[in-house]
């Protein structure tokens, strides 16, 4: 079954995403993480649910929380980066430590 | 009932990824890696809500998904603007 | 009422979607979503269309396929990058500053918005058509590389369209 192989590799996605939160040691590298593999393993876990549903109720709503994870996911990454960009937390010193 | 598994164990890797996103939220030197911390939190919560739904059969749980969606942006947007105009300190 | 006929396209889009959300055909249900969508889009009148039409430009639904296919393929393919990065732990984020051709709100909202799902690149800040970028590592001629890249993937669809 297609759905179990996708919602086996979002495990993957979930896992290295935990393991690069903790890692590094920089707000922005933390930020980059954040918002590429969990929004991929959102997209990941959803694209598997809506194999497993075919056609129905459940596949139109999960297309529509897709949707709206892909739009909203990088606006909240950048709300936060430019809020801890312009209250002036430097990249270049974070990086020397 | 062996059917249903993969999606029991995904829900308990999330919930176990939202504890330990909780550890970063109470150690995070800054404010801005407990925001990060709430915005991976709430993106999870979508995902187990929405693998719930499927799992019970239940479309409002759905709903309830969409909707704990929008409130989750909603407060990320507004306490980085809360914190970028400095807080309760000007 | 004159409104409403003239914009005829978002009444039947939000029809649709009332159909699709409720899955049901009886009466009651159709008098509901008919006096809702009306209500609908009287009330966005002045936000999203004028007497004119719609204020923005909207994508093509051919050019919409296009570019989502292109998203998905580049999101996978950074997402693969992205975890060997994180086995070997480099990851020295400075800033570079990227200037756009295009002017029109809509496509840079888009553009931005794709260029944080894609490798190494993070949008800080827009300024007019100039975008305040974090990329992944400090490697001498990385702001040129970043600009051709973003030129080539995303802008490119836009600026064919005129």
């Amino acid at each position: 079954m297609i759905y179990r192989i996708l919602l086996f590799i979002s495990w993957v996605y979930i896992i290295f995403g935990m393991i690069g939160i903790f890692r590094f040691s920089n707000i922005y590298s933390r930020l980059l993480t954040s918002s590429k593999i969990d929004t991929v393993a959102a997209m990941t876990i959803l694209i598997a649910l809506i194999f497993k549903c075919g056609f129905s109720v459940f596949s139109i709503r999960l297309i529509l929380i897709l949707i709206f994870i892909i739009i909203t996911s990088p606006i909240s990454s950048h709300v936060i980066a430019r809020s801890a960009y312009l209250n002036g937390i430097s990249i270049k010193k974070e990086v020397g430590k | 009932m062996k059917t249903y598994m993969f999606l029991v164990i995904t829900i308990i890797l999330l919930i176990v990824t939202i504890f330990i996103s909780l550890i970063r939220m109470i150690i995070g030197p800054t404010v801005w890696e407990r925001l990060l911390a709430l915005n991976l939190i709430s993106a999870k919560t979508i995902l187990i809500l929405a693998i719930y739904g499927v799992y019970k059969e239940n479309v409002l749980l759905l709903d309830v998904a969409f909707s704990y969606g929008i409130i989750g942006f909603l407060t990320i947007t507004l306490l980085s603007r809360l914190i970028l105009k400095g807080g309760r300190q000007k | 009422m004159k409104n409403i006929r003239k914009n005829y396209k978002l009444f039947i889009v939000l029809m649709i979607f009332w159909f699709l959300l409720t899955f049901s055909l009886s009466l009651s249900n159709f008098i509901t979503g008919f006096i809702i969508c009306i209500i609908v889009t009287r009330a966005s009148y002045g936000i999203l269309y004028d007497e004119k039409g719609f204020k923005f430009k909207i994508l093509g639904i051919l050019d919409s396929i296009k570019y989502f296919l292109i998203l998905f393929i580049e999101i996978y393919k950074s997402s693969f990058s992205y975890i060997f990065r994180i086995i070997k732990k480099d990851c020295e984020p400075f800033i570079a500053e990227v200037e756009l051709e295009v002017s029109d709100p809509l496509a840079i909202t888009i553009i931005s918005n794709s260029i944080t799902l894609t490798p190494g690149t993070l949008t800080v800040d827009v300024d007019g058509s100039k975008l305040t970028v974090i990329t992944l590592k400090d490697c001498g001629d990385c702001a040129v590389l970043v600009n051709k890249e973003i030129k080539e993937k995303f802008e490119k669809l836009f600026i064919e369209r005129g």
